[in-house]
């Protein structure tokens, strides 16, 4: 009061523009300023460099302005740049983009082969130390080269990048073989006591040319596809080989990570799988020991079966049918935990966490056979699966059609 | 009876008044209270003008005073004189003058010059002898003249300032004493529907002009003896009745003395609307927020007298001042008191979050489009990105284009005349809307944004606290324009720190929530049920808190 209402006012004036200094990011930028990346695709060249690909989102032709939106214009720009790092790389794009590149929602990172074997650190490194780009980037792993993904044009959706976490989002739902890999989670378990990790892999199938041009959309059918198939295990930070999806499949049932999956199962052991059948709830409980000089893993896998659909004869009201039913499902769940234990004991790799339960189960041990896990411990560990499925919804039938006919024909 | 005593005020207020060498707008106020201080319940109705500091005597000769006076009006041509003479004074020369416009012309006729020319016949005798002339003005006074107050008046000014209250005066050749005749009139609106604060369900009354209506509304809500009104005049030259109200016994005393010192204490030349005295009573007024509330309807000043406000109605201003009031009483709309609790709860918050939007939205719109990008679903970013392309000017410069677009039209509908509103309406919504976005000036995001902002502001029932959202909202949107968040947190903690240092006649303008007090809370962000709202808020009278006996009512049949 006694400075008066100027000396006030002066006083506020400079608190505020004391403010000014103390607010570190003066980084405005316009939204016409950016570009918008939406998902980053990374290769090694020839020549050992970095090859870093952009899939540039082109706004105006994505949005509908107007009320229209544009169809003519390809929604994505796809451009490359070298450099011997993967910041040195990103950092050339400023001489051909006019737009500063905008990585906060980027989806998605393509890593090639090549570069995957090469090692990802650098990679991952740019991710733990740069705020502008998410940690929650979904990882892919592909043969060949990444750049012709990112330039893969899906159907029904403007941005592949985009598309390709919806579809690996639902293949985690719906399909069960794969699961989305991020940057943040990949390096919590390459960090980990495990150093192993994985990636999912895709691939463009089909027999022409990669889908590139808006006007493919306007036929029925396009000639090439982006398709989830195989799985990219690492180590520490390189790839060492593929295994196959069903394989991928079984280390997830082995972690409990899949929600739902339908499966094929046969009528009598060896027999053509003709029925099939959703399995959820699925819960593996493992439980490693110490057995001779190795380890040997006790897994107890429980799950839930919906059957949907059904061909064989007999009667499902008959409780031993069912239990046949079961335990057929339970042999095909079986077999493929193995296989994807086995493939991965190949690699030596261990992506399921056996490692994991063996550090808790025996943390003292672990310090010492830490070191040889993934080498020799884990590649001879034996393993012990158990599966019991509960069959618990036979769907609105019960017989099969063909006993179904058959007894109408009885009757008659 | 109550002439006599008034007669007695009257004169009392007048020796008083020349006595006192201060200010001579204060000095009526002074008399006021001094009169509420003595108990002497008759205080005159309306109040006197009370600024003169001279007091000539008027002079025997009708002819001199009539001079006088027109020459205190400057001649004037609305002061109108009658020569007549009466039946109850034989011989004796009358005038009768009067200021045209604020009387009632026809009620003159009928209560003053009419019974005094019909005096001759009706009573023949009475006034004949050799009475002395004084008493037998008085008599006429008291016997001949029939409208509700009678004065008699000694002095040019009293005549002048009985002339300028609206009553007829009577003077009488041979008489340095003339007679006041109360004749106020005039055309006045009638009660109307609040226009601004209108509410769906509730009484549909709304203040006029006219102070006397005013106070009436109010005392015809409240019908209790507890309701206080001290009147005064405040304004050098309006001379404007303004009247403190408050339940004494429910007020705070404290309060109220404040409130009745500063009154005391204006001293204008005039005072045209309750926005005059409400800026010489409020706090503070290096602030975009309002310490005292005001409002037409009745029921809500009503409403505030009863919970320990004290109210000022101001003659000639159908906006009732309320005080002292805190910040979150701006949110409470009447209406709250009359709906069920549910959804008056409901909507008080809705009132609340709208008041904050009209403040933040388009500073969080700068603030993520052009700091925050990450803050927006990949979807959202790339359609707006979208809008943006083409458009030339930063978000900040597009929000500002458009918000003072929309300050010039909302300015342009007040001041429009109502023939072509809806063609102004049409040239807002469609040229400045619509050409904008498709002419690439602006982005169409910007434009709901505008809009969305727009339409919150008047969520808010009072519209003085929806003033300093729109002040406020510049000021956010260019510290959002340098800083982001950062810029608009900051100015939030210059704005919380500068609400937690308001005060509104003592009382802290963020109570209850800071200083927190218990049980206030029933009715500040929520308004719970009548039953349980057992006490008055707190700036009410300790011990006057109790409003009701308490407790959910009993049903028979449950």
């Amino acid at each position: 009061m006694s400075r008066g209402i100027v000396g006030r006012w002066a006083l506020l004036l400079a608190a505020a523009l004391l403010l000014l200094p103390l607010a570190g990011c003066w980084d405005r930028k316009e939204l016409n300023e950016l570009g918008i990346i939406s998902a980053t695709g990374i290769d090694l060249t020839e020549e050992g460099k970095w090859k870093i690909s952009y899939q540039l989102v082109i706004p105006s032709a994505i949005s509908s302005q107007n009320g229209f939106t544009s169809t003519t214009e390809s929604p994505v720009n796809v451009f490359s740049t070298e450099g011997d790092s993967v910041r040195g790389a990103v950092s050339r794009a400023t001489q051909e983009m006019s737009r500063s590149l905008y990585f906060g929602h980027n989806q998605v990172v393509v890593i090639g082969e090549r570069a995957a074997r090469k090692g990802i650190g650098g990679l991952l490194d740019v991710y733990l130390r740069n705020g502008n780009s998410r940690e929650t980037v979904m990882v892919f792993v592909t043969e060949g080269e990444a750049r012709p993904i990112l330039e893969q044009l899906l159907p029904m959706e403007r941005i592949s990048g985009t598309a390709l976490t919806k579809l690996i989002a639902l293949e985690k739902e719906s399909g069960g073989n794969f699961r989305p890999q991020t940057v943040y989670s990949m390096l919590l378990q390459l960090l980990g006591p495990l150093h192993a990790s994985a990636a999912p892999g895709i691939a463009i199938s089909g027999s022409g040319e990669g889908v590139r041009n808006v006007d493919a959309n306007k036929n029925t059918s396009t000639p090439s596809k982006v398709r989830l198939q195989k799985l990219a295990l690492f180590r520490d930070d390189h790839m060492i080989g593929w295994i196959r999806t069903h394989e991928s499949r079984g280390l997830l049932w082995l972690r409990s990570e899949v929600s739902g999956t339908t499966i094929s199962f046969p009528c009598r052991e060896g027999g053509p799988k003709v029925n099939s059948a959703r399995i959820t709830g699925l819960k593996t409980k493992m439980k490693p020991s110490r057995s001779g000089d190795g380890w040997l893993l006790q897994a107890n896998v429980e799950a839930d079966a919906t059957l949907f659909e059904y061909t064989c004869g007999g009667n499902l009201h008959d409780p031993a049918a069912v239990a046949g039913i079961e335990r057929l499902l339970g042999q095909q769940v079986r077999s493929d935990i193995e296989d994807g234990l086995k493939a991965s004991q190949r690699l030596k790799a261990d992506v399921a966490g056996i490692g994991e339960a063996v550090r808790r189960k025996y943390p003292r041990t672990w310090k010492g056979i830490a070191s040889e896990w993934n080498g020799r411990l884990y590649p001879e560990m034996k393993a012990e699966i158990r599966v019991d499925v509960g069959l618990i919804k036979t769907g609105r039938s019960n017989r099969s059609y063909e006993q179904a006919s058959e007894d109408s024909r009885e009757r008659k | 009876m109550s002439a006599a005593q008034s007669g007695n005020g009257s004169a009392e207020n007048s020796a008083s008044g020349s006595q006192s060498s201060g200010g001579a707008g204060a000095s009526g106020g002074k008399d006021g209270k001094g009169r509420a201080g003595g108990g002497n319940g008759g205080a005159p109705k309306p109040p006197p003008l009370g600024r003169r500091k001279t007091a000539t005597a008027l002079s025997p000769s009708l002819a001199a005073n009539a001079h006088a006076i027109r020459m205190q009006f400057h001649h004037s041509g609305d002061l109108r004189l009658r020569l007549l003479s009466s039946g109850a004074l034989p011989g004796v020369q009358l005038a009768a003058l009067y200021v045209q416009g604020i009387v009632d012309e026809e009620a003159i006729r009928k209560n003053v010059l009419e019974p005094l020319q019909a005096a001759e016949e009706a009573e023949p005798g009475s006034f004949k002898g050799r009475g002395r002339l004084k008493e037998r003005i008085q008599r006429l006074r008291l016997n001949v003249i029939s409208t509700g107050l009678t004065e008699p008046v000694r002095t040019l000014e009293g005549a002048l300032d009985a002339l300028l209250l609206g009553c007829c005066l009577l003077l009488v050749e041979g008489s340095d004493e003339a007679v006041a005749a109360e004749a106020a009139g005039g055309e006045t609106r009638p009660v109307g529907e609040p226009t601004a604060q209108t509410v769906i369900r509730g009484p549909q009354h709304a203040f006029t002009e006219s102070a006397q209506t005013n106070v009436g509304l109010i005392r015809r809500i409240i019908r209790s003896e507890r309701l206080t009104v001290e009147s005064r005049r405040i304004g050098r030259e309006t001379c404007t009745e303004v009247s403190l109200l408050y339940m004494s016994g429910i007020a705070d005393a404290e309060i109220v003395q404040e409130a009745r010192s500063r009154l005391d204490d204006i001293d204008i030349d005039s005072v045209l609307d309750s926005g005059y005295i409400e800026e010489f009573i409020q706090d503070s007024s290096f602030t975009p927020f309002p310490t005292v509330l005001n409002t037409e309807r009745p029921d809500q000043a009503a409403a505030g007298l009863l919970e320990g406000h004290f109210a000022v109605v101001v003659d000639g201003s159908p906006y009732v001042l309320l005080g002292p009031v805190t910040f979150f009483r701006f949110f409470q709309s009447p209406e709250d008191h009359y709906q069920r609790f549910d959804i008056a709860s409901f909507l008080r918050l809705i009132r609340i979050a709208a008041f904050f939007i009209s403040m933040h939205l388009p500073a969080l719109y700068i603030a993520i489009t052009t700091f925050h990008q990450e803050m927006l679903p990949s979807n959202l970013l790339i359609g707006l990105s979208a809008q943006r392309e083409g458009v030339p000017f930063p978000a900040l410069v597009e929000a500002f284009l458009m918000e003072l677009t929309f300050e010039v039209l909302r300015e342009a509908g007040v001041r429009m005349p109502r023939a072509i509103g809806p063609a102004i309406s049409i040239v807002g919504a469609l040229v400045l809307g619509t050409a904008a976005v498709q002419a690439g000036l602006v982005s169409a995001a910007m434009v709901i944004i505008v809009a969305f902002t727009a339409i919150s502001n008047f969520v808010v029932p009072q519209i003085n606290i929806a003033i300093a959202a729109r002040l406020i909202r510049f000021l956010l949107m260019v510290s959002a324009g340098i800083l982001g968040f950062v810029g608009i947190i900051s100015v939030d903690l210059f704005v919380i720190i500068h609400l937690a240092g308001l005060y509104s006649f003592g009382v802290p303008y963020l109570k209850p929530v800071a200083p927190y007090v218990k049980g206030e809370w029933k009715d500040t962000f929520v308004r719970a049920p009548r039953w349980s709202l057992v006490r008055r808020p707190v700036i009410a009278q300790k011990g006057g808190r109790r409003r009701q006996p308490g407790g959910k009512p009993k049903r028979q049949n449950s």
